[in-house]
């Protein structure tokens, strides 16, 4: 019997993933952010960025941004394998060992909240052969152009 | 199911979530207790932007936020008094000069509390609040400005380096540390920091309505906070969980819920505000010389 290769597939380009990326973020301020406009006024955008309040109220707001970024990321990914930016930009999460799993999302997205964590984490990527991130690495999964 | 319909639902689900939450938080934030007082600590040396923190990054005091912060604790009816801790040795005096302008507009009682040191424009923002309360052994006072800076032009002349002067305007590089300052040069420099002197005075005068003793506390010495309290520039002597008692009784308020906005600068914060930063300016202009971006005389309330 004839063996049948599966196709070959091609790393997503790292501008692609950048801008969808980007897109991504855009889109959860909109929807996760924005409701807590109203509670974000009292601080500023400094004090935001940086963390360098210590306040209930601001850790309180920071724990659901981050939990239903991660939300975001997870349910996308482990649905359909996309993001809005990974739709727009024609590109997809793969599993590089078979089929993706909940477990293999929840170990890639973990740096997805943290923009300077994933910035280090991305760093990786151009220090080694593949064209993943160290997390992408550690979960087995790489993100791909669609054919 | 198509991708778009996921997309569709789950960004429903998500903005769903964060509107309640949202909501809910509105509750709890409204429900708690409303004798509030917030510390807005002034640490550090007091400059117009994060600029003058440099690559390594310290404590500065930035006017733009402090005049923020105090704006939204204005905003915010929960808040009875306004407390500014302040530790620094002042700084840019049009930065203390903002702080202060921003204190004396406010409609809320203010209060300083001035740790180890209030010194300079510190002190100038502190004058500009209801009650100054100090520590008995923190400085103050050093009502003066100071604009000194080193002078190479000897070392250059030992290592027969020249500068070529291309000047249109014969004071455009006064305080240059290049060359030898002239006689008509120091005197144009003393007569402005005469006139930022005499704002300071002025400010202060009519802040504290101080009318004892004015030759010496113009000096610019620096005082104790037990010879500050003689003198008429601080209210009261205390260690700060007694100030916050002496606030708390002046407020007539029985149960006083204290609100600290601390800065605590994490290493991430400190790369967040840094590479982005150091980046964009140039790292060598950073590192090697911040003076090109810079007037070459900074006139200082410190």
């Amino acid at each position: 019997m004839k063996e049948v290769k599966p196709p070959l597939r091609q790393p997503a380009p790292f501008w692609k993933r950048l801008f969808a990326y980007l897109l991504d973020l855009a889109l959860i301020n909109l929807l996760v952010v924005y409701p807590f406009r109203d509670q974000l006024k009292q601080y500023s955008t400094y004090a935001v960025l940086t963390s360098s309040v210590q306040d209930t109220t601001l850790a309180v707001i920071m724990f659901i941004v981050i939990t239903l970024t991660y939300l975001y990321f997870i349910i996308l990914e482990h649905k359909t394998g996309q993001t809005l930016g990974k739709i727009l930009f024609k590109i997809r999460v793969v599993s590089t060992t078979g089929t993706l799993t909940l477990r293999q999302i929840l170990i890639r997205n973990i740096t997805k909240p943290f923009p300077i964590v994933l910035f280090v984490d991305t760093l990786y990527k151009f220090f080694s052969k593949g064209n993943q991130r160290l997390f992408e690495k550690f979960s087995s999964t790489q993100v791909v152009a669609q054919p | 199911m198509n991708k778009w319909i996921t997309l569709l639902l789950a960004s429903l689900a998500l903005f769903f979530l964060a509107n309640v939450s949202a909501l809910f938080l509105t509750d709890v934030t409204t429900s708690i207790s409303k004798n509030n007082v917030i510390i807005i600590p002034l640490y550090g040396v007091i400059t117009i932007d994060n600029a003058e923190r440099g690559l390594i990054g310290s404590n500065s005091v930035i006017a733009d936020e402090v005049v923020a912060e105090l704006k939204d604790a204005e905003k915010d009816t929960n808040i009875k008094a306004i407390i500014l801790e302040i530790n620094s040795p002042g700084g840019s005096a049009v930065a203390s000069a903002e702080i202060a302008h921003t204190v004396k507009s406010l409609n809320k009682t203010t209060y300083a509390l001035i740790r180890d040191v209030g010194a300079s424009g510190a002190y100038w923002v502190a004058s500009a609040t209801d009650k100054i309360i100090a520590s008995p052994l923190s400085i103050t006072g050093s009502i003066g400005v100071i604009s000194s800076y080193l002078d190479f032009s000897d070392l250059f002349d030992n290592y027969g380096v020249e500068y070529q002067r291309l000047v249109a305007g014969k004071y455009k590089d006064v305080g240059t540390p290049f060359k030898d300052l002239t006689p008509e040069e120091r005197i144009i420099l003393e007569k402005k920091l005469e006139t930022v002197h005499k704002a300071f005075i002025d400010e202060v005068v009519a802040n504290r309505r101080i009318q004892q003793d004015m030759d010496r506390i113009t000096t610019g010495e620096f005082f104790l906070g037990t010879e500050a309290l003689d003198l008429g520039l601080v209210d009261a002597l205390a260690t700060k969980e007694e100030a916050l008692e002496i606030i708390k009784k002046d407020l007539g308020l029985e149960d006083m819920n204290i609100i600290e906005k601390k800065k605590q600068q994490s290493f991430l914060a400190l790369l967040a505000q840094q590479v982005p930063l150091s980046l964009g300016r140039g790292f060598a202009a950073e590192v090697l010389d911040r003076s090109t971006e810079q007037p070459a005389v900074r006139i200082e309330a410190r």
